[in-house]
This record gives C-alpha cells, structure tokens and sequence, in this order.
C-alpha cells in the first residue's frame, strides 16, 4: 500500500535521519546567532559521533525524496480553545435534533462520565444564520468570527481517538495521547528556524492567571531538543523570567558585567578554542542583555492605535486577557516569530468544558473568544500577513448531542469542528457532514493526524520526512508509515 | 458504542507504533488483520550481534607502561590503539588544579573547598590521586551525585503526573534515599536490580514479625516498579478511560525497565514484532506477563492505597493496639468535654436554626443563590431526593449525597446574613454537628465542605468577596478559599487544626475586630480554635450559608445553627455569665490537654510507611496478548518469559515460590535471577548498558552513541573492545560499580587535559577517540549545588522527605526565601528538592533537568538565553552572588580588592587568575562600586563584589567540567 518513496524511507530508516529542513536551513543561512542557532550547539553535544541523530548535515538521507512542496505558510498562530466546543452550538447545526428534543437518541452514545448520560437528545437553543458571500452557517454565539466566514476553512468533521481532556489535548497538539511528544510548534520551528533570532521562535501566550489543563505539556518539545519548547510570554509584567533588571542595577552595571563576563568567557575560550559550545553561550549572555527591548517592544499593545484595540475588544471584560494576548499575537507574528500560541482564558475552570449549565456557560466562553479571534483574522488581513499565515481555531473534541445529567453536555471524541485561516486553505468552504445528530462524521472524516500532515504540506513539509531520531527510531508528528495519514487536498485553494 | 468499534480506532491511535498494515486514522478504517507473527523463542539469529552475545573479554594489548595497575592500563590501551591508528596519542595529563577541581566534580557533584584543594595540592605522596578518589568515593557525596544519574534511568518523580491533578507521591523519597544508600555502600548491581525488581519476593512481610533495616530496604527497593507516571488515583470518566490509563502505567514501567537494564526500546512490540530487533509482540507480553500481577488492570490498586508499614506484623500489631486504645480514651475526654460546653456555654442570638425535622428542605433551603444571574443552577442539586447531587432530611439529619466529578455544587439557606457584625466585638457564627462522612470508596469524604456569606456563583455579579469556601479537612483545620469558584477565587490559608471526624460539632465564627477587619475562627465543639484569618468588609457580603456538593463526598449533618452575639453587649464587655464560663473553659481546656497528653505519651509511635509494589495476589492472573495492541481484543494466553533474544538453553528463566514464604507469583524473582545470572548473555548486556552509563557519567559522551538503543537500529560502540573489557571487569569484580569509578577516574584516558593542539581537533574533531578529556557543561545539579558550595551556603544535610517547592505566583517555581541564619533546608543538595512533574524547579529545568516521562538515559545540555537570563538577574543567582561576596570578603586582608579576586577565582575556578584577568576584574569592581550609589563605601564594595562573584558564576569556566 505504500508508494515507493516511503518503503525507501522504511529501509534507509537504520542510517541517519533525513532531515531536509535542516540541510535547507544550514544553506539558506538562517541560522544566526541566536534562539536556534543554540540549537545547533545542543545537537553536536547530544550526538557527538555525528551519525545517531536527525541533526548530521554531512549525513544525507540518501533515499528520501527532496522537497517538491511549494510553501503557502510562513508562520502560524493556533487558538486553542481548551474544553471542547461544543460544534452543535457553534458551527454545524442539527435541525433533526428538535424533532427528538428530550427524547431518547436512537443511536448508542459514548460518554466520558457515562453515569450521568441521559441519553436524550438536546437541540441547540442558538439560532444559526449563513453569513457571507459563501453563506457559511454560524451560530448567534460567535457574530465576529461569522463576519470572517469568507477567508474561512470550516472543518466540520474532525475527529479524535481519546475522550478525556489531557488524551486528547496531547492527541491534538503532538499527535499521540501519550506523554513525551513534541508539539506541533516545536515540529514547525525545529523545521522551519527563525527569521528572527532574538525572540524566541515558538511563543505562548496562555491565561497568566490560570494554568490550563495539562499545563506545561501544551507546548512541550518531547523528545526534541529544549530550544524548540514553547517559550511562555507573560501579557502582563515582565514577558520572561528573570528578564527585568534586578532592583538597584542600571543598565549601564549590567553592561559593564556582561563586558566582565565576555572578557572571562573569551579569555577561557582561548584555552579551549576547539570546542564550539562555549561561543554558542558567549552569543547567548550578549542576547539575554539585549532581548529585552526587543521582546518588551514586540509585545507593547499601547503601540496599537485605540481603534485596533477596540478591534480585539480590549477593555471589555468578557474578552479577558485573551483579546490582548491576540492583539500580542499579530505584534509577534510581525518581527518574525514563527509560532504563535494563544489559550483562551480559564473562565470557571475548562472555558468550554460545559458538563453543567452548559447554554449560559457557553455563551461566556464564546464572548471570551469571539471578537479578538475575529480581529486577529482581520487584522492580519489588513497588514498584508494572512496570505501566508496560518491561523487554526480548535479543540481536543467536540460535544455530545444529548443531555448530561440536567443541563450539560460531555465530551464527543467522534465529531468537532475547527477554522483555518490563511495559508493557502480554502476560503468560504465548508469541509465534512455529520450526522443528523452531530454525533458522528457522516461524510469526508478529517483525523487529527491528516490536518496536521496538511498544516504542515501548508509549510513546504512533506510530513513523511520531517522527522527525529529517537529511541531506535525515526519519530514524526504524523507516524505516517504506521498512521498512514495523509495531506487532505480538499482543504486547500 | 460497541467495544470493537472503539478498539479499532484506539488501536490505530492510542499506541506509540503500530502495525505496518494497519489502515489509516480515518474514522472508516476497517478492523485490520492481527499481525502478530512468531512465537516466542526465535531469536531470528541475532545472539551474536555485537550487544546480545556472551562477553568477549578481549586480550589485553601489549603493555606500553608495565608499571601501570594492569585494569586501567588495559583501558588506556584500548583507547591509545585507536588513537595510534590516526597517529595521534594521549594528551598530557590536566594540570593538578584541574585535576582536583574535575575529580571533586566528577565524583561527588560538588567543588573542592579551598582548604580540600590545597591538601590536594600540598600532598606530596606519589598515590595523592589514589587516595583522593578512595575518599570521594567513599563520601556520601558520591551516592548523591551518582544517584541522581539512576534516578534519572528509573524515572524518579516526587508526584504521580499523567494527568493534571499530578497529585504528590509523598514517600517517593524513600526509593531516592535507597538509591543513594545503595550507591554509598556499593551494593553490587545485579543485587541492586534483583532488590528494585523483586524485593518484596525475598522479604516474608505478611508474616514476619519484625522486619531488619536490610529487609525493609528491600521492600522499599520495589518503588522503582512504582515510578511511572500514574494517574489512577484521580481517573474521571468512563471504563475505556480507565482501562486506558492503567495499561499506560504498566507499559511505561515495562518501557523503564526495559531502557534502564538492557538499553532496548520494546515499544513497537505492543502492537507488532520489532522491525529491527528480534522482539516479536508475543515476548512484549510475556514480558508484561512478569509484572501483570503486581499491576493487574482488573483488580487495580490506586497508587494512593499502594502502601505498608515499615514494620513487621508483631509490631504493627502492637501499635494498633495501643493507638485503638489511645484513641478510645481521648475519645471520652473530648466527648465529656464537648458535652459540658454544650450544656454550659451562654449562648448567643438564635438567627436562624434547623435541626431537620420536618421531611422537606424546601421551606428553608435552595439550590441557587441570589446573586446568581442565570437559571441554571437553581436545579443543580435536588431537594428531598436521593439521587446525586441531592440533600434530603431523613430521620431528623440532613444528608448530603454529592455526585461524582469536580463540578461543584451547594446546597444554601434561604435566609441571607449580614456577616459583618456592626460594633467591634460582635459576632455571627455557624455551626453543626457532623453525624457522618463518607466517599465513593466508602471511606470518610476527603473533605466536608461549607460556605459563608453565599452570594454568586457564577462569578458574574459585581459584588466582590463572598462565597468563603470552608474546606473541612479530616487531617485537621479548614482551608479558606473567598470567591469560591471562578477566576478571581482566592485561597487565603486555613483556620483551626482538629480534624473533621464525625461525632464533633464544626463551624466558624466571625468576629468584628476593628474598623473593616473581621477575626475568622474555626469551632469544634462550640469552642474557638487557634489558628485564625482576617477577612474585609468586601469579602463579606450579605449571604447564605450553604453545604459544598462535591466529588462524591458524602455526609450527614444535623442542628445547623446560626447565632449571633446579643445586640449591643460586645464581647469585650461580657457579663458574669460569661466571665465564669470562660475562666472554668480555660481551667478545663488546660486540663483536658494535659490528659491528652498523658494518654498520647504512652501511645507507641506509628511505624514508618513505604510506597512499593507486590503481586497484587498469588494466583496468577492470565495475561493475553493485545491484537494489534488493542486493550479491548485480547488475542492468546502468554505465559511469562524474558526476552527470548537474551534467552539460552542453559539460562532459563525459571519461575518458582519464593522462598522466604512471601505470598507473591515469584515471576519477578525469577525474572531478576535470569537477567543477572553470570556468564550468561543477558548478564553481559546488562553490564554493557551499565559501564556505558557509568562512562557517560565521567566524560559527558557515553561508548555507545545510542544509550537508548542498543539493539540493531543504535549505533556501534566507538571502542568495542574496551565496552566489553570494562563489562567483564563490572562482572569480575562482583559487580562492584566503584570499581569502574575508580578504573576510569584514574585512567590516563580520563586524566588527560582538555586543552589540545590543532592537530588533534583536526584528526578527531568530535572527540570520539578521546585525544582529549571532552570538556562538557555540569549537570543541571551540579550547577545549583556548586553556586551552594561557592557561596558557602550548601547545607550537605541527607536524606529525608524531599523539600517543597512554591510557585512564585507567575508560574515560576522557586525554593521559599531562606529566612535567618542557616543552614537552611533550601540550601540542600538539588537532588532532595520535590520534583514535582507539573512543576518542576525552573532553575533546575533551565539547565536541563531530566523530564520522566517516563525515564531518561541521557540528557541534553542546551544553551538558550533563560540559562543567561537567570545567571544575570535570577534571584537565586542573586542571592549565591550575595553570599558568596561576603565570603569572600570576610578572607580578604584589609578589604584588599586583588586580595577578594584572588580568593574567589581560587573557590569557584580552582586556580589563581592571570595577571591580566586580576587587572580586569579590579577595574570591574572599581566600576561597579561607582554605580552603587548607597550609604556606604563598604556596602557599594560588597555590591559590586557580589556582582563580580555572580560573574563568575556565570562564567563557562564555571559551569564547565574540563
């Protein structure tokens, strides 16, 4: 069942990983001194026999098959939006289910808390309208992002293979429900590097005021080298850690300690002029005596005219910190970093994790996201940048059709839906049929594995070679010898 | 849905790797064929490939030193050979300064003192270096730095992780202590493993009376088995999810132990045979077969309830006995006591009562509250009824059945209260008795929760405050949590110390203390506790009292009374009454602790616990072989087996009783005698992986590229000969790991400097031949230890429940600030900080702590600008800078600047500085002392000295072995 390539990649699989990225990246010269360039110094001292990890340039893969793909995407931002929303009630509507309203579903039903499974069917209580040129049905709950129908890919049949939050948030982010894999913004920088080595090439931006389920693990790197875990950038107060001045050193101390500490550090790398490490970290303590303009000025909203700001919502205390934080996204995106992710606020817990009251909790979490998603979208129109940017607005899973216990919904691994903007996705389209219940894909199934092996064609990547040696073994976001997922062209203009 | 439905999808998803004809993850993808292939037993004619053969003790290369001890020399030739064959040699020997300070490091984790570097360098004897490393090996230290590099291997971690509660695993530190004791007395490897795999079969511990130190090491050796991420003890949601989760901690351990004896990824076997290795799927099961029955996911343990005494049953016997009795007569002191408060207390201002005695709740309770603006809530829980979440009056009681799950949900009183009494010195409070608690297991509930001063609970209203979650801990005190739950939510510690235990009466009493200052007390028994909170005007608004509705904690209550302090007479002007009832309470409180305290002195102490793990029963549960790996579709019965790959005739794994009459399957015994049984070839890779690791340890790059792998997809040794030499040499030496310590250490090959001409670089540039020492950066450990021990704070204090860590507020998680004198328990060795998976210390994490998820073989060293930024301007960088300056200071003749340069290069670098880094860090400290513009000359001078030694800190020759 395999095309040729991929049984060459199978057998060449015992020498050294191919790795076209990086061989394109070492000619392309984009590798400054700086976030990724540290990188490089990592990979020669974890493999210092030059043949046992993904990082030997000299080493070529020898059969695996050079990039043909032609890259729409530069950059992406992801809007995750932890909970599950529920697509029932936001973007595929179910007529049908009115008719079985309060009545027993017809259909078996899993449920993650199956003791509370009413098993009655439950109609959306949202009026949808079409909206746009292409007519693309939203519900009354997200009226802003309805208004960006026509640069949107709605992906209607998503599904996943977990039903319990931290399964399927590792499912969607690393591709695997299991711990220890690297996130897809790690797969994307360790591919892609930076154009802009003094800001760290994979940014967090995720609710300063709570962690979200499965905290650091969000944007952990796995088995990837550090460098490419996501940096966490505070919205408010100092972005990083230990990025401020202590209380009572001046800039000019500083630099004169940095100068003291260049000095030592020179005078020791003479002795040791053979061993490339010690430049690597040279760079990096001239870089951390610098960033901090540069990260303080990329992330400084007051910069946006008070008509953007109003844009994103900010001041509206239903959009929380994550309209600012969208607002920080676009800035960031800007000076070139190259992923970007943004967490919706912690509104009563998991925003969109309505196993109780869900209509009135829903509607808060839609009034949390709605608008600064919207204005991100456009506003990433507007200066010239969603062409080859990619936003992704997802969930781990969507929600059940049915009741649970009085007034909520549980989880639904079987259907949910995401939107993709940019990146050369289809605009005005709608992907994929559910049922008549919204419980299950009816029509064209997009699995978590073939939106991430699309994202990343959308980039150049031929998903197949994007890969690290690991444990024996040549891992990939999309494990696509064993998953056998591919791109799905439909998505794509 | 139907379970083969799911399994197929799960199967095609859940896995780390799968069948090769397995469909693709679409939602359509038919059920595939089972690939499973050949049986055990074939090792498909791989035994002599190079890592699963018998040991080939190579013949010694001609001696080119006869003087040399022959072990060591043997090791230099193997090494000088290669070297010859490019034309290059060892370089010279590092430098004595060098020497010391790599050999301190290298050891024991930490720097030379200067008084420890100058008796190095002051011994004159021609075996000084022998005698140095017979004492570092003999530290403590050494167990502490080595130990850190297993715990590593084993996947250590102080909480269960998997899932986001990451709840702690409090005697986790136990293991860690075994592991170091273990390295320090040099207890032989393959003992060390039969321990950590199968202790608890040579210990008799259902019958024995009393257990020695030796057996109970042994029984905590077994929380190796214990260490993979589980999440078991906070699983929500559906059988599948559980299942799931279970097979995930046994199959983490598998990975764990796999990786850390033999170097081999079995992963792929799950679902499939190895594509590269001789590892059919049916070996992974029957190895699995091996550990089911202590992690049997039918008949699960929870990691919680996985525990024992550290105490033969005589002794555990006794001690029960006199806590029941103990217990017994406390009880009847307190009881008597609540009883005369209870008849003799002045009581205050009934507002509002119910002792349940008509059948419904609904004429004075609600299911909402009123500043709550959506519907919702007011059917969440059911009044006069039964099922979850509901409250209903029964036979004079309120009883509380909670649902499972985390949602909280509440049951409040109608009436609303004004909870800020209008004069200092009045007071409202709550109260009732509590008849009886219990959790889903049966158990009492984990909690008792209540609210004050109800007023949202959607978090939508702008009224701030309210909602003061009392969170009643059986263990003792209630947590204080205000505007409970939602965004702004706001613990602010907790009030009293007696533990909710049913039987007493429990509430709380607020009490106007001051202008907008109101005293939170905690009652039992009606009777105010120590241990008290300050709330504000804001924080109480007028509002309900209510009951917590919560993760299946159940409980019942009765005479909810509220009261208040009679209008106009504050208690600080207290009648008679009240006069005499407080001078007999506190007459009586005296007395009654001091009976408690006689009857508790002649209580026995409770044994210790240990966190390990046991066959779960003595019958042996069947283990099946997953089709494709799926849980749901069990394929044929396996029995136990190791790997058939490492498996001869003459070396059978042979399962019988274990002998010492412990009620276990004694699989893991036999598993643990046929991996270590001498002259056989598991034996020999055994020792391979582990001589690889030790030398990974001493040069920072290890003999084999692939520590993880060494199977036929790892790379090749970079010196076969000398793997297998020091493999024999582990074996010969009764698998004495020092003896490899010291064979390395004192090796020319390890002692060579690592500065070296261009000619050599050119020749070997990766250092793969060792023509030099291969400088490597220290351990994210060693790095926080050597600024302890730099800035003369380490306190070198073993041993013990692991120290706590604190999220600063930001998610930055720190050690708390040392507060006076030390030695301060945050100043210990890194290797007893809580490593908490969810929030590991980012110092530590910056500099590249392992992550276990579920082990680590090797770690990476990166250099990314967090490490700059927090040497620069980190607090504990800070702070080591601080100390270590006034250190230095204090040895510095006269406040000689040269002189405190000097001082320091000699602590933290070993040596003196050249003539022109002294010029240069003079000139820095003269600048410095130019910024600081303070009082003092002397305080700007400790300023700019902390700044300069925080340099140094920083600096690479620092943080760099060479």
């Amino acid at each position: 069942m395999f095309k040729s390539h991929h049984s060459a990649v199978n057998q060449a699989v015992n020498q050294a990983a191919s790795n076209w990225s990086r061989r394109a990246l070492l000619k392309s010269g984009m590798l400054g001194l700086g976030w990724s360039a540290m990188a490089s110094r990592i990979c020669e001292a974890v493999m210092p026999h030059g043949n046992g990890g993904g990082h030997d340039a000299s080493v070529s893969g020898g059969s695996s098959r050079p990039p043909d793909l032609v890259p729409r995407a530069k950059r992406m931002v992801l809007l995750f939006q932890h909970g599950g929303p529920s697509q029932i009630d936001l973007f595929d509507p179910k007529p049908r289910l009115h008719d079985f309203a309060g009545k027993p579903i017809p259909v078996e039903v899993e449920a993650f808390f199956d003791g509370n499974n009413s098993g009655r069917c439950q109609p959306s209580p949202f009026r949808f309208t079409r909206r746009g040129e292409s007519g693309m049905e939203f519900s009354e709950l997200l009226p802003q992002l309805g208004g960006c129908a026509d640069d949107l890919c709605m992906i209607r049949s998503l599904h996943t293979v977990v039903n319990d939050h931290e399964g399927a948030l590792r499912h969607f982010q690393t591709g695997k429900p299991r711990i220890g894999r690297p996130t897809i913004g790690s797969w994307l920088t360790y591919a892609l590097g930076t154009s802009n080595s003094r800001l760290p090439p994979y940014v967090v931006l995720s609710d300063p005021g709570h962690d979200q389920v499965d905290g650091i693990r969000n944007w952990s790197s796995g088995f990837l080298p550090a460098v490419w875990q996501g940096t966490p950038l505070r919205p408010e107060g100092p972005a990083l850690f230990d990025l401020e001045l202590p209380p009572g050193v001046t800039a000019d101390a500083q630099r004169q300690q940095l100068e003291l500490l260049e000095f030592l550090n020179r005078d020791h790398k003479k002795r040791l002029p053979h061993l490339n490490d010690l430049d690597a970290r040279i760079a990096s303590n001239s870089l951390a005596g610098s960033i901090r303009d540069e990260i303080t000025s990329a992330m400084d909203i007051s910069k946006e005219t008070e008509e953007t700001q109003k844009m994103y919502g900010i001041g509206n205390p239903a959009t929380g910190t994550y309209s600012r934080r969208c607002l920080m996204a676009r800035r960031l995106l800007e000076s070139g970093v190259p992923f970007v992710a943004v967490f919706n606020d912690s509104i009563l817990g998991d925003p969109w994790d309505t196993h109780f009251a869900h209509n009135e909790r829903i509607r808060k979490a839609a009034d949390n996201v709605d608008r600064p998603s919207a204005a991100l979208i456009q506003d990433l129109k507007r200066v010239g940048l969603l062409e080859d940017t990619i936003v992704l607005w997802a969930g781990e899973f969507g929600r059940l059709p049915v009741v649970e216990s009085k007034d909520g919904r549980d989880h639904n691994r079987h259907a949910f839906t995401a939107l993709v903007a940019g990146g050369g996705f289809r605009k005005g389209y709608v992907h994929g049929v559910t049922d008549d219940f919204g419980y299950k894909v009816a029509e064209k199934p997009v699995a978590v594995g073939e939106l991430h092996a699309t994202l990343l064609a959308q980039f150049g990547i031929d998903h197949w070679q994007l890969t690290y040696a690991h444990q024996g073994r040549n891992e990939s976001l999309t494990d696509a010898d064993i998953t056998g997922v591919e791109p799905v062209s439909d998505l794509i203009s | 849905m139907k379970h083969s439905e799911l399994a197929v999808q799960l199967s095609v998803l859940l896995i780390l790797c799968l069948s090769v004809s397995s469909v693709a993850e679409t939602a359509d993808s038919p059920a595939g064929a089972d690939v499973t292939t050949a049986a055990r037993g074939s090792d498909h004619g791989q035994s002599d490939f190079w890592s699963f053969r018998h040991i080939q003790r190579p013949e010694p290369l001609v001696a080119a030193s006869p003087s040399a001890e022959p072990s060591r020399a043997a090791l230099d030739r193997f090494v000088l050979h290669q070297l010859q064959q490019r034309g290059l040699s060892f370089a010279p020997e590092a430098d004595r300064p060098t020497l010391c300070r790599r050999l301190y490091l290298d050891l024991t984790g930490l720097p030379p003192t200067p008084l420890q570097s100058a008796e190095f360098l002051n011994d004159p004897s021609a075996d000084a270096v022998e005698h140095l490393v017979d004492r570092l090996l003999a530290s403590p230290q050494y167990g502490e730095r080595w130990g850190r590099q297993w715990l590593d291997v084993a996947g250590y971690a102080d909480s269960n992780g998997y899932i986001r509660h990451d709840s702690p695993r409090p005697l986790a530190w136990r293991y860690r202590d075994y592991v170091i004791d273990s390295l320090n007395a040099d207890k032989p490897y393959d003992q060390f493993w039969i321990e950590q795999l199968a202790g608890d079969e040579l210990v008799d511990y259902q019958n024995a009376e009393h257990l020695t130190a030796d057996e109970i090491q042994m029984l905590t050796a077994t929380h190796f088995m214990r260490n993979a991420p589980d999440g078991t003890d906070n699983t929500e949601g559906n059988e599948t999810t559980r299942t799931i989760e279970r097979y995930a901690v046994l199959e983490s351990l598998l990975q764990t132990t796999m990786s850390a004896m033999f170097g081999m990824t079995i992963e792929c076997a799950r679902c499939h045979d190895h594509k590269f290795d001789p590892i059919p799927q049916r070996d992974y099961y029957a190895l699995q077969a091996i550990f089911y029955p202590a992690f049997n996911v039918r008949e699960w343990v929870q990691p919680k309830n996985r525990w024992i005494y550290a105490a033969g049953t005589a002794d555990v016997a006794a001690w029960r006995a006199s806590a029941e009795k103990s217990d017994a007569e406390i009880a009847v002191l307190r009881n008597a006591h609540r009883d005369w408060i209870a008849a003799h207390r002045p009581s205050g201002q009934a507002e509002w009562r119910d002792a349940f005695e008509t059948e419904s709740l609904v004429s004075k309770w609600t299911a909402s509250v009123r500043g709550d603006q959506y519907a919702g809530p007011a059917t969440l829980t059911a009044l006069d009824s039964t099922s979850a979440p509901a409250a209903q009056s029964e036979a004079g009681q309120l009883k509380i059945f909670a649902a499972p799950g985390g949602d909280s949900r509440w049951l409040a009183t109608q009436q609303v209260f004004d909870w800020t009494p209008e004069k200092t010195g009045h007071w409202i409070q709550v109260s009732f008795d509590l008849v009886e608690s219990h959790g889903a297991d049966g158990r009492p509930a984990e909690r008792i929760g209540y609210y004050i001063a109800m007023h949202d609970h959607d978090d939508n209203s702008e009224v701030k405050g309210g909602n003061i979650l009392l969170d009643g801990n059986p263990a003792g005190g209630a947590s204080v949590v205000v505007d409970y739950p939602g965004r702004d939510q706001t613990g602010l510690g907790s009030i009293g110390k007696t533990g909710y235990v049913a039987g007493h009466r429990f509430g709380v009493r607020v009490t106007r203390t001051a202008e907008n200052e109101y005293l939170l007390q905690h009652l039992v028994d009606d009777q105010a506790e120590p241990g008290t909170l300050t709330l504000t005007n804001e924080q109480l608004p007028n509002g309900a009292f209510g009951f917590e509705l919560c993760c299946s904690r159940n409980f019942t209550v009765d005479n909810v009374l509220v009261e208040s302090s009679a209008q106009g007479t504050p208690q600080t002007a207290e009648s008679e009454e009240q006069l005499a009832y407080a001078t007999e309470l506190e007459q009586r409180v005296l007395q009654l602790d001091a009976a408690i305290a006689a009857v508790n002195a002649k209580r026995l102490p409770e044994p210790g616990t240990i966190a390990w793990a046991t066959d779960l029963s003595e019958k042996s549960p069947e283990t099946r072989v997953l089709k494709r790996g799926d849980y749901f579709q069990p394929g044929d019965v396996v029995e136990p087996g190791p790997l058939a790959v490492l498996e001869d005739s003459e070396s059978r794994m042979k399962i019988e009783p274990p002998a010492c009459g412990s009620k276990t399957t004694g699989r893991r015994l036999a598993f643990a005698r046929w991996a270590t049984q001498p002259d056989s070839r598991a034996a020999a890779l055994l020792a391979r992986v582990q001589v690889d690791r030790i030398w990974r340890g001493h040069f920072g790059q290890g003999l084999v590229p692939t520590p993880e792998n060494f199977g036929s997809s790892g790379v090749a040794p970079s010196h076969p000969e000398l793997l297998e030499w020091l493999a024999s040499e582990l074996i010969a030496s009764g698998w004495k790991q020092k003896t490899i310590h010291r064979m390395i250490v004192l090796s020319k090959t390890w002692r060579q400097t690592s500065v070296t001409p261009d000619a050599a670089v050119q020749q070997d540039p990766q250092n793969t031949l060792y023509s030099r020492f291969p400088a490597h950066r220290l351990e994210a450990e060693q790095v926080r230890d050597s600024m302890l021990a730099a800035a003369g704070v380490l306190n070198l204090q073993g041993g013990g429940p692991a120290i706590e860590t604190v999220d600063q507020g930001d998610r930055q998680i720190v050690l708390p600030e040392p507060v006076g004198p030390g030695p301060h328990a945050v100043d210990r060795r890194s290797i007893y900080i809580r490593y908490r998976r969810s929030q590991p210390l980012t110092f530590l994490k910056t500099f590249d702590q392992a992550s276990p998820d579920p082990n680590c073989v090797s770690r990476q060293a990166s250099t990314v600008v967090a490490q700059s930024l927090a040497m620069l301007n980190g607090g504990f960088a800070r702070r080591m800078g601080q100390e270590f300056a006034t250190r230095v200071s204090a040895q510095a003749a006269e406040g000689s600047l040269e002189e405190a340069v000097r001082y320091a290069f000699q602590v933290a670098l070993v040596r003196d500085p050249a003539p022109e880094e002294l010029t240069r860090c003079c000139e820095f400290l003269e600048q410095q002392i130019q910024q600081y513009q303070v009082e003092s000359a002397d305080k700007a001078k400790l300023l700019a000295l902390a700044d300069f030694c925080r340099m140094l800190l920083a600096s690479n020759e620092f943080l760099y072995l060479q």
